[in-house]
């Protein structure tokens, strides 16, 4: 229980976060009624994925990273195939291109509706869980329940894609070890357009929840395309003008280690050192927000009327506004996939030939949560010599201390329950995924004496 | 009274590991189970939710890590699962406790399930049936005859499956 051992000064502890995938905590120390220090802990593991990936063999990658995350197999996989497909020369037709898409589209149907509707939406009504929030009322019990058969079709796309819903084994470098035919892609069109239209439902939905007033003067970044909304391949853009290759990314973000943390933050070089007291400098924001704020401008006509729409208005940078960008996502990947699998002629080969070879790269593809940055070095034989993996929370975590380090005012004088609802509720916003991060999370409140000074 | 082409078997669990024990025995099961019951493999509990139907009789086989006494199967009638028994670690948490009771608010749950935890880690229990000159593929099999059989008996008088933990194998 949160309690002011003074008028002026407390401490916050959430031990352990809930509903969002991982395991980690945070503090948020206050003294004098001024928020002292905030820290988003981590404390799985670290998985030292990439020190034992080196001597495998560079095909073995895609697979191998896929089990980083239960939620975004196809992100890894897609990131590590388009990587090591630079490191070895190969060029992949358009066809598999467009399949691949049409598989990070089911993950994205799959990791957003889950999280719009079973971790994120019962904060907006004050709900402890989903289950509670389906138990309130009918209304909302068929949210929940169109939620589900829609998060359904997500995996179905992931299963006849991928060749299971959970961690895919259809991918390689090169292509697919077996094209999906026609008829095996059609089969899915039905649910395909329920589920576009449920995802209207959904966006106009999410657009009329009661928002928290919050902003702040965020740097957004993301993949992206000046012909279509990015999703397997672009350059890195914010919206603070920086546009730049996928090559260059490490030259513009750099990762850091923190003592209390078992995953790495990410934050944007600066062409100035920040002075000592802006421990946030560099800090930005990955993932369906920033995606929807500097590409809606591609998104497909669909897409954009529905959000013309409604009461919420892109750009934004309000944080909670983030569960529109989903909504909006969801949408655009059913219409997506919809469009794909119409267009869609079965590729023969399904796979590029290749010879592993000695070379060097990186790719970019965007995880539902965010830029994931996958880096190869292959020796002559094709074994990896050296990986450097960046997944989308670690580059958000900045980014989600400083936002509890604006919200903490906020909370002084809330009972401690309240107070890590709310500070939870913030975080949840990123829809983190600390299992990535290290390769779970917990609220810590500190209210300490009041200083001598 | 509940007939046997009503039921659905669902294994969960993943082929990873000890768990997969629920998928192996699921796997077993299909190859002798009436032709009329399914059976079928998942991975996330919470994909259960989305396809349950009120009116067919649910089979949960599910590996369990915390050690249970006597026996290498137990059966559970849901809502009662022991607390830590199923305690995996699981996406998000959306164990198989969150994915029933969500099942349930939705009103999707059918009146009788039966939650089978098959025993895994830690110290097996010495049995007829786990006894150490065996193969694990005999195991298994004994495990789904034991189970089929002990399901078998519940179907036809599901309102005598009392409820808690029941020993299938090892008596």
């Amino acid at each position: 229980m949160a309690k002011r051992k003074s008028g002026k000064a407390k401490t916050i502890q959430v031990r352990a976060l809930a509903r969002v995938e991982g395991e980690g905590a945070f503090t948020i120390v206050l003294q004098d009624d001024r928020v002292a220090d905030v820290k988003l802990e981590i404390y799985e593991p670290p998985r030292f994925y990439e020190a034992f990936m080196r001597g495998r063999q560079a095909t073995e990658a895609p697979d191998i990273t896929a089990r980083i995350c239960g939620i975004c197999p196809v992100a890894y996989q897609m990131s590590a195939v388009r990587a090591i497909e630079k490191a070895y020369g190969i060029q992949v037709p358009e066809p598999i291109r467009s399949l691949r898409r049409l598989l990070y589209c089911g993950e994205w149907i799959e990791s957003h509706v889950l999280h719009m509707y079973l971790l994120h939406a019962p904060d907006f009504f004050g709900y402890e869980s989903a289950i509670a929030m389906a138990q309130a009322s009918a209304e909302l019990k068929a949210h929940v329940e169109r939620g589900l058969r829609m998060k359904k079709i997500g995996n179905a796309i992931v299963e006849v894609v991928g060749g299971r819903a959970v961690h895919p084994i259809n991918v390689r470098v090169g292509g697919f070890y077996r094209a999906p035919t026609k008829d095996e892609l059609q089969a899915l069109v039905d649910d395909l357009r329920w589920g576009r239209d449920a995802a209207i439902e959904t966006a106009r939905w999410v657009a009329s929840l009661d928002f928290p007033d919050f902003t702040d003067d965020y740097e957004f970044a993301c993949i992206r395309s000046d012909h279509h909304y990015a999703i397997l391949e672009g350059d890195v853009v914010t919206n603070r003008g920086l546009r730049i290759s996928e090559d260059e990314f490490l030259q513009y973000f750099r990762e850091e280690q923190v003592p209390y943390s078992h995953a790495l933050h990410s934050r944007r070089v600066l062409p100035e050192s920040p002075g000592a007291d802006d421990r946030f400098a560099g800090c930005y924001q990955v993932g369906p927000l920033a995606r929807w704020n500097l590409n809606r401008d591609v998104a497909p006509d669909l897409v954009r009327q529905v959000e013309q729409d409604l009461p919420v208005s892109f750009p934004t940078t309000n944080p909670f506004h983030s569960i529109v960008a989903r909504a909006l996502e969801v949408l655009l990947a059913y219409h997506e996939a919809i469009r794909i699998i119409e267009d869609y002629e079965q590729p023969d080969p399904s796979w590029v030939p290749f010879e592993p070879r000695a070379g060097h790269g990186c790719a970019i593809t965007e995880a539902p949560r965010g830029m994931l940055y996958h880096e190869y070095h292959t020796d002559d034989a094709g074994y990896l010599t050296k990986v450097t993996i960046i997944p989308p929370t670690s580059q958000n975590q900045l980014r989600i201390e400083k936002d509890l380090y604006m919200i903490a005012p906020r909370l002084i004088d809330l009972p401690q329950d309240q107070a890590c609802w709310q500070a939870e509720f913030a975080i949840r916003n990123y829809d983190p995924c600390i299992s990535c991060a290290t390769h779970f999370l917990k609220l810590k409140i500190e209210r300490l004496p009041t200083s001598a000074h | 009274m509940t007939t046997e082409r009503t039921v659905r078997v669902v294994g969960l669990g993943s082929p990873h590991g000890e768990d997969d024990a629920g998928w192996q025995v699921v796997r077993a099961i299909a190859a002798f189970a009436p032709q009329e019951w399914t059976t079928e493999l998942l991975r996330t509990p919470i994909d259960l939710v989305a396809t349950l139907s009120a009116d067919r009789p649910l089979v949960l086989v599910d590996a369990a890590a915390e050690p249970l006494p006597d026996s290498p199967l137990w059966r559970f009638r849901w809502p009662e699962l022991p607390t830590d028994a199923f305690d995996i670690v699981s996406t998000h948490a959306f164990d198989l406790r969150y994915a029933l009771e969500l099942a349930g608010s939705l009103q999707l749950l059918p009146e009788l399930v039966l939650v089978y935890a098959v025993h895994v880690g830690g110290t097996p229990a010495a049995t007829a049936e786990t006894s150490y000159d065996r193969t694990p593929s005999d195991i298994v099999q004994t495990i789904a005859r034991c189970l089929v059989r002990d399901l078998r008996r519940c179907l036809a008088e599901p309102a005598s499956t009392r409820s808690g933990p029941v020993p299938v194998a090892g008596q």
